[in-house]
């Protein structure tokens, strides 16, 4: 690592953080600078000069050859500018904001919707506005300081965010993953008329559903209110011929709020919280992440609506998805690699070893596959997995590849 | 007077309540990370619930240091 010859008097002022030695002690991850991709990304992406065959997006759909999102993108900014250059309370919404906002509430089953720039400012903006006290003047004000909040403990590290500093062991408590007899015997010893439980549709390390039903559930018979995250479930499940009909059903029907993005599925960015319409419309000046940052860009959000409305036209797009994540799945079993059991278009392969499965992620692009691999501290000590989306534009020929090349170095590795 | 054998059983019942494991398990020379395979986040909650049932306060630093169950226990017994 090189250092600059004029900055030695900042650097020494900076040494009681350690942040020199932090990275250079990173050896989980021999690059910590960020690789440079070039061109957009899909099932191939060009990255440090080199194509490789990508389970890394999030966003795997191929939208592009379903609906002309690049056009419609152009067409917003077109006809609503690049940036709202100015906040929701100042100088208002956009147009596409509106429509996106409504879209949303009407496909979580919602009364009304709020958006944020991303996923992670919603869930921050939710937990905040869910617990925070604000007086804005005489008999306009809210206390909510003694929420209680009880979560999965693995849900997003945005949701970990936002409950920081609210007293983990009193205001805060974690459920073991999926484990709904865990959290009732919290709710019975809470006991709290102020309690929030925060849980996902689709984890996105294991790539399982969480058992919906069942939390809901709880929630009824303790009377908390539930917020699920379907970051990972939104506008892919839902319709009775796909998996988590049941889930999906719970979540739109007995959900009290419900938090999307638009940067997986959808394929572009952004999130949104859909609720209750008196809670949505006090979100807006209590989430503090809607009012006092930037919203999504306009063109997003009318490209988003688009997308969403063609998701929900076409079921066969994520049909067909569906399909292509779960052959994967059986040509991997197939191999005899055992994956984290689930339905989910999400491959979670455990590994175990960390040293193994970072051998195998550099291994992977040295024979141009990128594979995400999540080690220690990530997951717990040796329980490393390979985390793997299928993408709607990967060949034939680039699967059996990965597969042949999966199967050697398992082998290599003695797995 | 609170004996340390007290104090042991008291903890015990709040790590089994906490993260499932044994009270049985929970016995002095135990290392809460290694071999009980409790986290820090489960420990926190522990801490917690020892301070409310023990009436004192750990502070953060000091939970950090507390590695065995004997530790904890030697913790409470010396700060009530």
């Amino acid at each position: 690592m090189t250092t600059s010859p004029s900055a030695a008097p900042s650097v020494d002022r900076l040494a009681p953080w350690g942040f020199a030695e932090f990275v250079e002690a990173n050896t989980h991850d021999t690059a910590y600078r960020p690789p440079v991709v070039d061109g957009p990304v899909g099932p191939t992406i060009f990255r440090n000069g080199r194509e490789l065959v990508n389970f890394a997006s999030i966003s795997f759909l191929e939208l592009e050859r379903h609906v002309s999102v690049q056009r419609h993108f152009a067409e917003g900014a077109l006809a609503h500018g690049l940036s709202t250059s100015g906040s929701r309370m100042t100088q208002g919404i956009c147009r596409p904001h509106q429509v996106l906002e409504e879209t949303i509430a009407r496909h979580t089953g919602k009364e009304r919707a709020i958006s944020f720039a991303t996923g992670l400012l919603a869930n921050i903006g939710f937990v905040h506005a869910m617990s925070s006290s604000a007086r804005f003047d005489a008999g306009i004000e809210v206390r909510n300081r003694d929420t209680v909040f009880v979560v999965d403990r693995d849900v997003h590290w945005s949701i970990w965010k936002g409950l920081e500093g609210l007293g983990y062991g009193r205001s805060v408590h974690a459920f073991r993953h999926n484990d709904v007899s865990d959290l009732a015997g919290i709710l019975d010893r809470v006991g709290s008329r102020k309690t929030v439980v925060i849980a996902e549709s689709i984890y996105s390390a294991d790539g399982t559903m969480g058992p919906i039903v069942e939390i809901l559930d709880e929630c009824d018979r303790h009377g908390a209110i539930s917020m699920i995250d379907d970051a990972n479930g939104f506008m892919v499940y839902g319709p009775e011929n796909r998996p988590y009909a049941r889930e999906a059903a719970a979540i739109r029907e007995r959900a009290d709020f419900v938090m999307v993005s638009l940067s997986k599925a959808i394929g572009l960015e952004g999130g949104a919280i859909a609720g209750p319409a008196a809670a949505i419309d006090a979100f807006e000046l209590l989430s503090g992440t809607s009012m006092f940052t930037a919203a999504i860009q306009p063109p997003t959000a009318y490209a988003a609506e688009r997308t969403i409305e063609t998701l929900a036209g076409n079921p066969g797009i994520v049909d067909d998805y569906l399909a292509h994540a779960a052959r994967l799945r059986r040509q991997m079993h197939e191999i005899g690699t055992p994956t984290t059991p689930t339905e989910s278009y999400m491959l979670s392969v455990p590994i175990g070893n960390d040293a193994a499965a970072l051998q195998m992620r550099e291994w992977f692009v040295e024979d141009g596959y990128l594979v995400p691999v999540f080690s220690y501290p990530a997951v717990p000590r040796n329980q490393a997995l390979l985390r793997l989306f299928p993408h709607a534009g990967h060949t034939e020929e680039q699967m059996d590849g990965f597969l042949r090349t999966l199967l050697a170095y398992r082998w290599r590795l003695g797995l | 007077m609170v004996s340390n054998t007290d104090i042991l059983n008291g903890l015990a019942e709040i790590v089994e309540q906490v993260t499932g494991v044994e009270a049985a398990k929970v016995t002095a020379e135990k290392s809460f990370a290694d071999d009980l395979d409790i986290d820090s986040l489960s420990m926190v909650e522990i801490t917690v619930q020892v301070e409310d049932r023990f009436a004192l306060r750990i502070p953060d630093d000091r939970v950090a240091e507390l590695r065995t169950v004997g530790d904890a226990v030697n913790y409470v017994a010396g700060h009530r």
